[in-house]
């Protein structure tokens, strides 16, 4: 294991014992919904980690595309699968946070639908990565996921387009937008702690395809040369 | 259940999921690993 993926991890594992603190204990609780607003502090970063793996899917899908690089195509599948786990908290911990509130657990306005199809869309990269047969699955994958990633930038916009029961956007949204400083700090520090934990994970997920590309490829010299001694006998 | 109770459940989902594919993860490698090592004697 490299020093400087074990030096990340811990930094990461360091961060967020810090932010997960800031959040918890320093952020003044939130005067309308109170202590469950501080599921904010999780739920934001992690769905802006699942947009930020699903961006270097879309970037590693477009240059295996040209170039057919298999560390390029392990990064792509890291990325997708990081972006998958992430996009999946984020589903989880916004209906714990909407039920308090709102009063129910799931809507179907703009916000939420979105992103529930932007899991759907990735999980299906993820399903024909593993089940398609004949070595197509990366170029399939690489083409499905351009046009996935369409998604992305819906799912920001669905809240500034749309009228939609999720909340409208508290950073960057505008004159009555904004976080108190508290709050504010609280959010950047999870926001760093969880951007790391996303790179680290996708690192180690990286390092795992690339060991299943190895052994791929071993298995088909091993078959190669049992080909070739059969031929010989 | 309270609000507070939905706030740490919230919390605990995070760390189990995470905590849960960083496990299958690690033995991903393991079992690759050993593979790829039975493949190159």
């Amino acid at each position: 294991m490299k020093p400087a993926f074990i030096l990340a991890a811990v930094a990461a594992l360091a961060l967020l014992g810090f932010s997960t603190y800031e959040a918890l204990y320093v952020a003044p609780t939130e005067a309308l919904q109170g202590e469950v607003q501080r599921i904010f502090y999780y739920h934001v970063p992690c769905a802006w980690v699942a947009g930020l793996c699903f961006f270097f899917n879309f970037c590693a899908s477009a240059w295996f595309l040209f170039r057919r690089n298999q560390a390029v195509d392990a990064f792509a599948l890291a990325s997708a699968e990081v972006g998958v786990v992430f996009c999946t908290i984020v589903l989880i911990t916004g209906p714990l946070w909407a039920r308090p509130v709102w009063g129910i657990w799931w809507t179907w306005d703009a916000r939420l639908t979105t992103t529930f199809v932007l899991w759907l869309i990735y999980a299906s990269y993820l399903i024909l990565r593993k089940f398609a047969t004949g070595g197509q699955g990366a170029v399939l994958g690489a083409a499905l996921s351009i046009f996935g990633f369409a998604d992305v930038p819906i799912v920001y916009f669905s809240i500034r387009i749309f009228r939609t029961q999720h909340p409208q956007p508290v950073i960057a949204g505008g004159e009555n937008s904004g976080l108190e400083i508290h709050m504010l700090y609280a959010f950047l520090w999870n926001l760093l702690a969880f951007t790391i934990l996303g790179l680290v994970i996708v690192w180690a997920r990286y390092l795992v395809q690339r060991v299943d590309q190895a052994v791929e490829e071993a298995h088909k010299a091993a078959a190669l040369r049992e080909s070739a001694a059969g031929g010989a006998a | 259940m309270n609000a507070v109770a939905f706030m740490h459940a919230a919390y605990v989902v995070v760390w189990v999921v995470l905590g849960g594919y960083l496990a299958d993860l690690l033995a991903r490698y393991v079992k690759l690993k050993k593979e790829l090592k039975d493949l190159t004697k």
